[in-house]
């Protein structure tokens, strides 16, 4: 039982360290015009999908595997969210590699992709509350207060100082409520995440900090991936497809990585 | 059944720092261990084996949102051997 266990872990880590190497170094040469590649058509694109769609897939199976070894509510609720986005994917690919046409926007992929960033704030602060009657000496509540006005004082400047501008009053439509409403998800993702920082430096040398360390890392990234996507919708440089590309195809890594190290650890 | 001495509160730290220090860390690990202790009123320098079972299991529940009941149970059971304990009491007698 533990031998296929392990196996099927080291499956997992190959996979994952395969996927996000390959996906890389695609983004990269289409960056450059590598091979005549593009990340917006073609075979680029195809590769990236696909590393997006695997580094999905495995984060949804092994926050699974993690919610019914763990059964807590914070993880059923960070599985429901990494399958959500591996859903989300999947309409994405769906049209880029099978229907062979452009992606719209919005697309059934979209309200995957919000409700499941939903189901990981959702996760990463149920959490915080399963920590604060663990018996753990941690002062959450003095933190929450402090790090509640940090988080969104930095977000409201960020959203003033470079989203604003691109918003003409009269322009409400779908698309620029979307491009916004990501971002937005991004600081309800970010404050659990900034709170959970803070925690698991208490937790400084032993495993479960690189747990919550992972999602911190992946939950950066959405947001930085979000914020490009939001101020370049419409005619993006290459190098800004390709950070844009590397800072989701990184954050869906890492959402597999938190769970194949909470995995690791609770076996 | 033979009644456990009482354990030395050093022994006790070491002990559980030795077993949850590589999950949460070692100063977590002590910071739990004195924050149980206060509220189960546990002080001086040697402490009952009831009260020692009150806390393993206190550890056994917080152990579980990082590693899962199976796991936490395995380090609570570890914890009573490192500390001679012998199995947990059956509450029906």
């Amino acid at each position: 039982m533990m031998g296929s266990s392990n196996l099927y872990l080291s499956w997992a880590r190959w996979a994952l360290a395969s996927a996000t190497a390959l996906g890389s170094l695609f983004v990269l040469l289409a960056s450059f015009g590598g091979f005549g590649l593009r990340s917006d058509q073609g075979a680029g694109l195809s590769v990236v999908a696909i590393c997006k769609w695997i580094c999905l897939a495995l984060a949804a199976c092994l926050a699974v595997a993690s919610a019914r070894r763990l059964r807590t509510t914070s993880w059923r609720w960070l599985a429901l969210g990494s399958c959500l986005f591996a859903i989300a994917q999947s309409v994405l690919v769906r049209h880029q590699l099978f229907l062979g046409v452009e992606v719209p926007f919005p697309s059934g992929a979209d309200p995957a992709f919000i409700g499941g960033m939903l189901a990981l704030a959702a996760g990463a602060a149920t959490f915080l509350r399963e920590l604060a009657v663990s018996g753990f000496p941690l002062q959450l509540r003095e933190r929450l207060w402090r790090d509640l006005l940090a988080v969104f004082g930095a977000g409201s400047l960020l959203f003033w100082l470079m989203l604003r501008p691109l918003l003409p009053p009269e322009v409400w439509d779908t698309e620029t409520v979307l491009s916004l409403l990501y971002p937005i998800c991004d600081l309800f993702l970010l404050l659990p995440a900034v709170l959970l920082l803070e925690v698991t430096r208490e937790f400084a040398d032993g495993r479960a900090r690189g747990i919550w360390s992972a999602l911190l890392l992946t939950f950066l990234l959405f947001l930085v991936g979000d914020l490009l996507f939001a101020l370049f919708l419409e005619g993006a440089s290459p190098l800004m497809v390709a950070a844009m590309d590397l800072c989701f195809l990184w954050g869906y890594a890492g959402l597999a990585l938190t769970s194949l190290r909470q995995l690791d650890l609770s076996r | 059944m033979e009644p456990i001495s009482p354990i030395a509160r050093s022994r006790l730290d070491a002990v559980v720092v030795g077993l949850l220090g590589p999950v949460v860390g070692s100063s977590m690990a002590q910071a739990a261990v004195e924050g149980h202790c206060r509220i189960l009123e546990i002080d001086g320098s040697e402490i009952s084996a009831e009260k020692i079972e009150m806390l393993i299991d206190r550890l056994r529940q917080g152990m579980t949102i990082f590693v899962g009941p199976e796991k936490a149970q395995e380090l609570a059971t570890a914890l009573r051997d490192e500390l001679s304990l012998g199995p947990p009491p059956n509450p029906a007698t």
